[in-house]
């Protein structure tokens, strides 16, 4: 069944359908809600190399989209960073509205089907005729196999590189180092490789410090010093958590997770 | 011979889902009374239930009705949330086409108030029918199963949309005319 059962005069429908096409989301809100997917999401949105992307429609689109995505996670971002510093009301008031950078695990869990919304069925009872069908029978990519920072294939720009790490500073000095470290870690997701690889680091190790992480800090300081770019940041990171010559405690060093320890109280900054 | 090999599944990217289903979602969830404040939590919420679920979509329907599915069960707990929040003190339509009013010319946002605004003014039964038949176009075979209604149910419904939709727009010819 389609429309054609609605019986609406050729007016009609175009007046509906003119109207609802303009309740569209405006052009900045995709890169803006693309952005804090990549932070709730880290890797979800990298884009698999094009011979993996299924056309969702039969115009298909199709290959150009890896760059889309690409292009559209460092605005999106961006957008994102500069967001969150005005969230909506909604978005500070609800706990199930986390802007916070969340590792993996979404927040929130809808249970689908479950009759948690009115008449409520399962999914998968949804089995009646579409009304129009994608050619191909497609099956899911499982969400975590998207392209390893190691392995993306696209170019990150220096502009979009700085871009990336100017936001991910302006939210340190503003007191949100879990955005930084959110930022950061999506460039790294998106783009393993760049030309500012040791300042990433630096920002990176600033923003685990920040968050009591100093095992995770001491991991990334030390492939900061290690790059042969890395030399000049020596001075910086020994004036943060992950200076060198400091042990990592065993629990720390393992989970990654700790809190507040004899380390961190020594840290200078 | 017939080579009657079955199609090679392809992998389902979650951002071709993300792409392609965003605008969708979007005016899907404002129509259904997602309000402003709420509407990029809700976004987000429809694309990070999508990613959860991805593994277990079996392909079976469109990947934009699995979508669409979820974002209406969203919209459900979204609006039950913004009833209890007490914070549901504007149309989300007006509220956000006056935002959006530079992206548009003035008669698409024309024609977009009057769709939110006819959807503003629905009871919820009735706005999941509209949303979904009308502009979504949904058969309503699909819209019965999502729904949980009967068949007969939702033809009434359609019936009677049609003709308060056809009402509503008798209505704006005349105070176009009168003005």
């Amino acid at each position: 069944m389609t429309s054609d059962d609605l019986d609406l005069e050729p007016e009609e429908r175009r007046l509906l359908r003119e109207g609802y096409d303009a309740l569209g989301p405006p052009s900045a809100k995709k890169d803006f809600i693309l952005g804090a997917l990549s932070v709730r999401l880290p890797g979800a949105l990298v884009p698999l190399a094009s011979d993996e992307v299924t056309p969702l429609t039969k115009g298909g689109l199709g290959r150009a989209l890896g760059a889309k995505v690409a292009g559209g996670l460092v605005i999106g971002a961006l957008g994102f960073a500069l967001g969150m510093r005005v969230s909506s009301p909604a978005s500070s008031g609800d706990s199930t509205h986390a802007l916070q950078p969340v590792p993996r695990e979404p927040p929130v869990s809808i249970p689908i089907g479950s009759g948690d919304a009115p008449g409520a069925l399962a999914l998968g009872e949804l089995d009646a005729e579409p009304t129009t069908r994608l050619d191909t029978k497609v099956q899911p990519a499982k969400p975590g196999t998207a392209s390893t920072s190691t392995e993306s294939p696209a170019e990150v720009s220096f502009y979009e590189e700085l871009s990336y790490i100017r936001r991910a500073q302006t939210a340190l000095a503003s007191g949100n180092p879990a955005l930084a470290l959110g930022l950061m870690r999506s460039l790294r997701e998106l783009h393993g490789g760049g030309a500012l690889l040791a300042e990433r680091g630096m920002t990176e190790v600033l923003a685990l410090c920040a968050l009591d992480r100093p095992a995770e800090a001491r991991t990334v300081a030390d492939s900061v010093r290690a790059r042969s770019d890395g030399s000049m940041y020596v001075a910086r990171l020994d004036k943060t958590c992950a200076r060198s010559g400091v042990a990592a405690d065993s629990s720390d060093a393992s989970g990654g997770q700790a809190t507040s320890t004899g380390q961190t109280s020594k840290r200078k900054e | 011979m017939t080579s009657a090999e079955p199609p090679t599944p392809t992998p389902l990217a979650f951002p071709a889902i993300f792409h392609e289903c965003f605008p969708l979602v979007w005016r899907l969830l404002r129509s259904l009374g997602v309000r402003e404040p709420w509407l990029d939590d809700a976004v987000q919420e429809v694309f990070v239930i999508a990613h959860q679920k991805l593994p277990e979509f079996d392909g079976r329907v469109r990947v934009t009705t699995w979508v669409h599915a979820i974002a209406y069960r969203v919209a459900a707990n979204v609006r039950r949330r913004q009833g209890r929040d007490g914070r549901n003190v504007e149309l989300a339509s007006e509220h956000a086409i006056q935002a959006h009013t530079p992206e548009h010319d003035a008669l698409n946002a024309e024609s977009a108030r009057f769709v939110a605004a006819f959807c503003d003014g629905l009871s919820e039964g009735m706005r999941d029918v509209f949303v979904l038949c009308f502009l979504e176009e949904w058969g309503q075979k699909e819209v019965a199963t999502l729904l949980g209604l009967s068949a007969n149910t939702v033809s009434s419904r359609v019936r009677l949309l049609r003709q308060a939709y056809r009402e509503a727009l008798r209505e704006r010819q005349g105070e176009e005319t009168g003005r």
